[in-house]
């Protein structure tokens, strides 16, 4: 069976080594038996983008952001409809804002978003950065990776993450992220498949993958042991 | 009398300090809680130069430093490294008479670039380095124009800013501006006419987000740039490498004046040159600047030879989080083009910060060691497996790439086995660790 990625803004949205959630997805699922077809869009490319299995974008500047949620707003409805359809797709790092209703920048301009909810960012001059535990439904495997962002979401209804250790969309602590249907985002940053192997199975079967767990890589299953091991010692520490 | 309080007081806790070994920035710290606004208050000299930017800060200053006290002038600076504003009081405090006065022809201030807008709101440098802005301790730094902004914050009108004119997030600080000295390279051969890199922050002009084209790159996003639809460009410049010759470890200044180099890296001609442009405005002739700068070894350790076993080496230092200052290093090890074998660790992304991210391994162009020339990839330290991930996606085959934990344990395998060269790249962080297992002649 084929699968075909699409890459959104991988020349703009690539701030924190993002292009690697692409990569590792498309290995796995061709060690899982699948065809699969990567495909990226440009920042000024204009091209069809329906009918593809799995949407992604990564983190960018705060000014190049929103050069991208600009030129974005051509797919709004190509985006909505794939979200509607049950599409997997994958927002990490600030392009998970570009989800919501709008984003207000640290100077007060507010530019709009997709809007497939209801929930607004509002950007400030403060930098919240720090590594992080996350807590998840969908697997028992506490999330780790590292949230950099200025930002605050406000009005999420349906969290994606609950955070353990760091900042989550409004506080310290309390939800992060963002689901519908099986679109998913997060303030996460940097290649979260890859750190997380659970997460990366998770999506899989997304994808239809049935039996993710046939395919295991070992150095990213002792790097994910090692991570948690490191934050959890923090964690501890910082009670 | 707060103001001698505070100079008194600043050196007293130096003194002690120094005694049980404590850091450069905690007597300014003290200082400037007795008065707060002490570095305004100081009779600073006739020259102030200052220097910032994401790599090469440590080494331009290094050499400037060096040059202008051969040439006879005096000058205060701080050699230590501690440069937010804590540490920059101390240097000043402790350099100055007990009224308050510096007699040194020279202050000159290594500054960190979030922090310098704090330092510089009480005095303005005469001369301000922008070395260049990189993807740099994002973890800390958020991204390179959140940086980028900071710096925008400590610059002043009576300020002549040095920039770098082919990085083109710095010759931004110049647009408009008339107190602007440029520096750059001239089109030389070992450019190239196609990007190199994991990522490419030069494809997008930083004034109007639209496609850049570049005739030439350096190395990465540093070359000759121009947009395509603003006319935001490479700037001329005021102090050029004229000519670059690796091979016979030289440079020419200014179509004139040639510079023996120590260390063969494209990364140090940026700093040479910066620093003799700094030289050169201060006094010193450019040819006395160009002899006294003439193979100047670094004194900050970032280079040293070794041999482990068989097997002669030279160690790299590389900053964690900072994936040029990596792609510089492997660009250098493979310029030989001799059978060689590298030694890469990750234990602790940094000494001074707790962080176990390690995103930034994406962002080295580890491909490059796809070479044939390349005959074993040692990867160690705690994050040893998150670097095997990294190398699983650079096509360099698997049987090549050795993972260890444990960097002692590395380090006795090649002890006692092989006789190529070895090149060990890592950061500050994890120096010793390595070092250790070593000698050094």
């Amino acid at each position: 069976m084929e699968k075909k990625l699409l890459h959104l803004y991988d020349d703009v949205m690539n701030l924190y080594g993002e292009y690697a959630n692409v990569a590792v997805l498309a290995r796995y699922l061709r060690d899982l038996g699948f065809q699969v077809q990567v495909e990226t869009l440009s920042l000024y490319e204009t091209k069809d983008i329906s009918g593809y299995d799995f949407y992604y974008m990564g983190s960018g500047t705060e000014r190049k952001q929103k050069l991208a949620m600009t030129q974005l707003m051509q797919y709004r409805e190509a985006l909505a409809a794939a979200c509607d359809e049950g599409k997997t797709m994958l927002f990490t790092g600030n392009s998970f804002e570009l989800l919501g209703r709008t984003v207000t920048d640290a100077a007060g301009n507010t530019y709009e978003a997709l809007g497939l909810a209801d929930f607004t960012t509002v950007e400030s001059k403060r930098r919240i950065t720090g590594d992080c535990i996350m807590s998840f439904d969908g697997f028992p495997e506490p999330l780790v990776g590292f949230i950099n962002k200025c930002s605050r979401t406000c009005g999420v209804k349906t969290p994606l993450f609950q955070t353990e250790m760091g900042f989550g969309n409004e506080a310290e602590r309390g939800a992060e992220g963002f689901r519908k249907n099986n679109c998913l985002g997060t303030h996460l940053t940097g290649p979260i498949l890859v750190k997380n192997p659970a997460m990366l199975r998770y999506v899989a079967g997304l994808l239809g993958a049935e039996h993710p767990e046939q395919v295991r890589y070992d150095f990213m299953e002792k790097g994910y042991e090692t991570t948690v091991s490191e934050l959890t010692k923090r964690m501890e520490a910082m009670k | 009398m707060r103001k001698f309080l505070a100079i008194i007081v600043c050196r007293l806790i130096k003194f002690i300090g120094g005694l049980v070994g404590k850091g450069t920035s905690l007597p300014g710290k003290f200082a400037l809680k007795l008065c707060p606004d002490v570095l305004r208050r100081i009779e600073l000299p006739k020259t102030v130069v200052a220097v910032t930017g994401s790599n090469g800060k440590t080494s331009t200053v290094e050499m400037i430093a060096s040059v202008l006290q051969a040439a006879g002038k005096t000058v205060a600076y701080n050699a230590e490294g501690s440069n937010q504003i804590e540490g920059v009081t101390t240097m000043i405090l402790s350099s100055c008479t007990l009224s308050g006065k510096m007699k040194q022809d020279v202050l000159l201030i290594e500054s960190d670039e979030r922090y310098a807008k704090l330092t510089f709101r009480w005095f303005h440098p005469t001369y301000y380095v922008i070395t260049n802005l990189y993807r740099d301790q994002l973890t800390r730094n958020g991204h390179p124009e959140w940086v980028f902004d900071a710096i925008a914050e400590s610059i002043h009108d009576d300020t002549t800013l040095l920039l770098n004119a082919d990085d083109p997030m710095v010759s931004l600080f110049g647009r408009g501006r008339d107190k602007v000295l440029w520096f750059g390279l001239d089109h030389s051969a070992t450019d190239t006419d196609s990007f190199s890199g994991a990522y490419n922050d030069g494809l997008y002009c930083p004034v109007c987000g639209k496609p850049m084209v570049y005739d030439y790159y350096h190395f990465n996003h540093v070359g000759s740039y121009r947009c395509t639809a603003c006319g935001f460009a490479r700037h001329g410049t005021d102090f050029t490498v004229t000519g670059i010759d690796l091979d016979e470890s030289r440079i020419t200044v200014n179509g004139e004046n040639e510079i023996r180099l120590a260390f063969r890296s494209i990364y140090n001609i940026y700093n040479i040159l910066s620093a003799y442009a700094v030289c050169t405005l201060v006094g010193v002739p450019e040819a006395e600047t160009a002899r006294r700068m003439s193979n100047y070894i670094l004194k900050n350790g970032r280079y040293v030879e070794f041999t482990l076993g068989s097997h002669k080496g030279t160690f790299l230092i590389s900053k964690h989080e900072n994936s040029i200052s990596y792609d510089m290093s492997l660009k250098y090890a493979l310029a030989g083009n001799k059978p060689c074998s590298f030694v890469i660790i990750v234990d602790a992304v940094s000494r001074k910060y707790f962080t176990s991210d390690t995103s930034w391994l994406w962002d080295i162009d580890f491909g490059q060691l796809a070479s044939a020339s390349v005959k074993n990839i040692y990867l160690c330290g705690k994050y040893c497996n998150d670097l095997a991930m990294r190398f699983s996606f650079t096509g360099i085959p698997a049987e090549k790439i050795k993972v260890f934990e444990d960097i002692d344990a590395a380090c006795a395998e090649l002890r006692s086995s092989g006789d190529e060269q070895l090149f060990a790249v890592t950061c500050f962080s994890d120096k010793e660790k390595f070092m250790s297992n070593v000698t050094v002649k």
